[in-house]
């Protein structure tokens, strides 16, 4: 909730940027001429599909549910559309511990909250004005720290978490995604040309994006180390996102 | 008319007539792990095994070869097993840093083991029993000591530590020659070496007197069993040849030594016979049984194992001593054999390697097929299918036993009686008013024209009850059981929980570390959801019965077994019982094995270090907020610049 509060906390400066000191815009479909492209936002959901044994034997309602934030710095939007970006997701597994020697289930509970972070190079192919769909890839860098806690059965997301951290710890790898990005902007052009005259919002899209992670990587005194957990595997995204 | 009385007396008589010469292989059951050597106690009932690398103690129940193997661990490093105590009360010995005793209590099935006492070994130094035998005479156990050569003795019924006797050898075996030797096999740097030691009045081992060997100074000697009647058996082998001697010591009252090596007297050496006497290459491990047959009185044999084969020597009166052709053949190698008693003639050998312990009947093998054993009330019908095994077109005549045992006592039911060919399936029904009311056990005996019986049994239950479905999860030091109600009347239900699987009737007298907590216990219909351990929950009722959070209209009861020992296997059952108090048929048996608890991570030996310290949220961190932080500060300056221009 905490991670929620924040990234909703970063996301209205955003917007109050686009509203200072707009320029009349400039018409483009009927009407307008868009401005240009600096930022990104956006805000998806998706599954996470863990493929680490350990998390799968433990928590078997995999794949998580996976809500994610996105900022993105748009240096260039011509033709090729050029994005560095950074995601924010937020996961709870939920799960039964197991007896560590046999790895049989036991009677306590247990979440399994994971934070996947990416810092990502996007790159789509955006040709002409108002093209209806941007097909987009790219890859990047990824960090996810994770905790287990102690969790009430009976219970839903994150209030069922208990206080006492079992584990933590985090882990560090690379991404590689692809999707693509559906105008919404030529369903309402007028709507679009107003929300871009007020609030700055050139584009808004309907994304559907699916991402690859490489995450089971950990620095310990100085070195990379890969055993442990693994929190490499699929995920899929859908979502709307805001150029401004 | 003769021959009609003699058939009702058979179906009548308790008791029927056995001549036990272990000679077909009935089943090879599992055992759970390698088992490396076993033995039978007194009475017949309970057969033992040392298994696997940490050498735990497997036992199975010969009345129901059907029911799980138990398993009991043993924290003296166990080595060897031998078998003590009486028919009704009998003792299982294992040997290893020092002696433990376990009884078993045969009244029910299957049996029940408890501890019953752990002797220590008399000396300075630490020492190993590598083998044990006992006698049952003086009621003394004697076992060598092969890590400070020794012969140590035990009295049984004192529970102590008898006298030592020190060896100028290092033992590898002994068995008792009759009431007044022993025979200790072994070797030292010259050769092989073998010593009659003297038992005095009460069992005390007194003078060692050594064996000449002369004749087998180049073999090593294997094992070494004697019949107690002054005979003994040895394998000697060498890169050569592999023999089976019979030997003597002095004037045993057998005028004829037999045999393909024998030994004249102490001070004789042994001297080569021509005879048969080779035995297959891989043979190391020898088990006598003595029986009685119609024909040849006191036909006696001698069991040798190795390879994939447990050959039979005929050593009796007027055998030809040679191995008997074909043997029996096993699906693993053959390991140590163990013979139960002549009344009993049936031969056990365990399978190294497999997992299994292979079954030799003296008679023919009866297996049953119970499909359904829970009966509402009279008018239903007992079925069941008897499939006996035995030499071909031959059949043979069952009866059908209610509180007896598997020697055949108890009440034969009329209509439990029949004849079953050889491996054919032979249906039989038995109403169920012709049943006691309650949980009980019926024994299925099926004889061979030569008088010579199977035995195969199976519990029951006749009433109103249903066996509850259960659940048992582990936790760290505690299990959670969980069963749904069901919707009979029902006064209470009963948890039985054991470190072995006590099967279906079996007794279950299990108690957790701290002894607040003993199997069975109680859990009263409609209490609900009950943690029956303390643990320290304002809300934990404990089981008391004015407790406010009990949930008369519960369905489904969760119970909480704390104090229980990390990575002990528990068994657990439930069943329900009538406000008559007849307790219902259990439960499937459950198992599970406490142990400290953990998410993915500590299945996964994660260290839970973490590169980002304090960080619970990867939105917390200083770094990803900083990097957001930049990207944002970075657009709204592109912006800026861009308005302005």
């Amino acid at each position: 909730m905490k991670t929620f509060l924040i990234a909703v906390a970063l996301l209205l400066p955003a917007t109050a940027v686009a509203e200072i000191g707009d320029p009349p815009p400039k018409p483009t479909i009927g009407e307008h001429e868009e401005s240009p492209k600096f930022l990104s936002t956006g805000f998806t959901f998706g599954g996470f599909s863990i493929t680490d044994e350990d998390i799968v034997s433990s928590y078997t309602d995999a794949p998580a549910f996976l809500p994610r934030l996105e900022f993105g710095l748009i240096p260039w939007s011509r033709f090729v559309h050029i994005e560095i970006r950074a995601t924010l997701a937020f996961g709870i597994l939920e799960g039964s511990q197991r007896v560590v020697s046999t790895g049989a289930e036991s009677a306590d509970s247990i979440g399994l909250s994971v934070f996947p972070l990416t810092l990502d190079l996007l790159l789509g192919l955006d040709i002409i004005d108002e093209q209806p769909v941007v097909p987009y890839g790219g890859v990047g860098i990824a960090w996810t720290p994770w905790n287990e806690k102690e969790r009430d059965p009976d219970g839903f997301g994150p209030g069922a978490l208990g206080t006492e951290v079992i584990g933590r710890g985090d882990r560090f790898g690379v991404n590689a995604f692809f999707g693509g990005a559906f105008l919404l902007d030529r369903f309402e052009p007028k709507r679009a040309g107003r929300l871009d005259a007020k609030a700055g919002v050139n584009d808004t899209y309907f994304v559907i994006e699916g991402r690859r992670s490489w995450v089971k990587s950990q620095l310990q005194d100085g070195a990379w180390d890969t055993s442990g957990l693994d929190f490499s595997g699929w995920s899929f995204h859908l979502g709307v996102k805001l150029h401004y | 008319m003769t021959r009609l009385l003699s058939a009702l007396l058979a179906v009548c008589v308790a008791a029927p007539a056995w001549a036990a010469t272990p000679e077909r292989l009935g089943a090879e059951l599992d055992v759970g792990d390698d088992p490396v050597a076993t033995t039978v106690l007194p009475g017949d009932r309970v057969v033992a095994a040392l298994v696997g690398e940490t050498r735990s103690i497997a036992w199975r129940d010969a009345a129901d070869y059907t029911e799980e193997p138990a398993l009991l661990s043993s924290t003296i490093a166990p080595r060897a097993l031998a078998a003590a105590g009486s028919d009704t009360e009998p003792v299982l010995v294992v040997a290893g840093s020092s002696l433990e005793l376990l009884a078993f209590d045969t009244t029910s099935v299957p049996a029940v083991s408890s501890s019953k006492a752990v002797l220590a070994l008399d000396g300075d130094e630490e020492g190993s029993l590598a083998a044990a035998v006992w006698s049952s005479d003086h009621d003394t156990v004697y076992a060598v000591d092969d890590v400070v050569p020794r012969l140590h003795s035990f009295d049984i019924a004192d529970e102590s530590a008898g006298t030592v006797v020190d060896l100028d050898f290092t033992p590898t075996g002994l068995s008792l020659l009759d009431s007044e030797r022993l025979v200790v096999i072994g070797e030292d740097d010259d050769g092989p070496r073998m010593a009659s030691i003297a038992l005095d009045g009460t069992g005390g081992p007194g003078e060692v007197t050594d064996v000449d060997l002369t004749g087998l100074v180049d073999t090593s000697l294997e094992a070494v069993v004697g019949d107690g009647a002054g005979v003994g058996w040895l394998i000697a082998t060498n890169e050569d040849y592999r023999l089976l001697v019979e030997f003597e010591l002095g004037d045993t009252g057998r005028s004829n030594p037999r045999g393909c090596a024998i030994v004249d007297g102490v001070a004789g050496g042994f001297v080569f016979s021509t005879r048969n006497c080779e035995l297959p290459a891989s043979a190391s491990s020898l088990a006598y049984a003595a029986g009685t047959d119609e024909d040849l009185e006191d036909v006696e044999h001698v069991y040798v194992g190795g390879g994939r084969s447990v050959s039979r020597v005929d050593v009796g009166e007027s055998s030809t001593y040679e191995l008997e052709t074909p043997a029996i053949t096993l699906t693993g190698t053959s390991g140590d054999v163990a013979a139960s008693s002549a009344f009993d003639g049936y031969l056990y050998i365990a399978e190294p390697g497999t997992g299994l312990l292979a079954v030799v009947s003296p008679g023919p093998w009866v297996e049953l097929d119970t499909p359904d054993t829970n009966l509402g009330g009279n008018a239903d019908t007992l079925t069941f299918t008897i499939t006996a095994r035995l030499e071909t077109l031959q059949s043979c005549s069952f009866t059908t036993h209610q509180d007896g045992d598997f020697t055949g006592t108890g009440t034969v039911l009329e209509d439990g009686s029949g004849v079953a060919p050889t491996d054919t399936p032979t249906e039989v029904s038995i109403p169920a008013l012709d049943l006691e009311d309650g949980s009980g056990r019926l024994f299925v005996l099926c004889g061979d024209d030569d008088g010579v019986f199977g035995r195969a049994s199976f519990p029951y239950y006749k009433g109103s009850l249903d066996a509850p479905e259960i659940t048992a999860l582990p936790g760290s030091e505690q299990v959670v059981v969980s069963f749904e109600g069901i919707d009979d009347d029902v006064d209470h239900y009963l948890i039985h929980f054991d470190t072995w699987n006590f099967g279906a009737t079996g007794t279950a007298a299990g108690s957790n570390s701290t002894s607040t907590l003993s199997s069975p216990i109680e859990i009263d219909a409609g209490s609900g959801t009950v943690s029956t351990g303390d643990d320290d929950d304002a809300t934990d009722d404990d089981d008391s019965a004015d407790s406010e959070a009990r949930d008369d209209s519960a369905s489904s009861y969760t119970s909480t077994i704390t104090d229980l020992v990390n990575d002990q296997v528990y068994y657990f059952a439930v069943s329900a019982v009538d406000e008559d108090g007849n307790e219902g048929p259990r439960s499937t048996i459950v198992e599970a094995r406490p142990g400290i608890t953990g998410g993915a991570a500590a299945l996964a030996g994660d260290t839970y270090g973490c590169t980002c310290q304090n960080a619970d949220a990867g939105a917390t961190s200083p770094v990803g907020l900083a990097a957001l932080i930049a990207l944002l500060g970075l657009g709204r300056f592109r912006r800026r610049t861009y308005l302005r221009s």
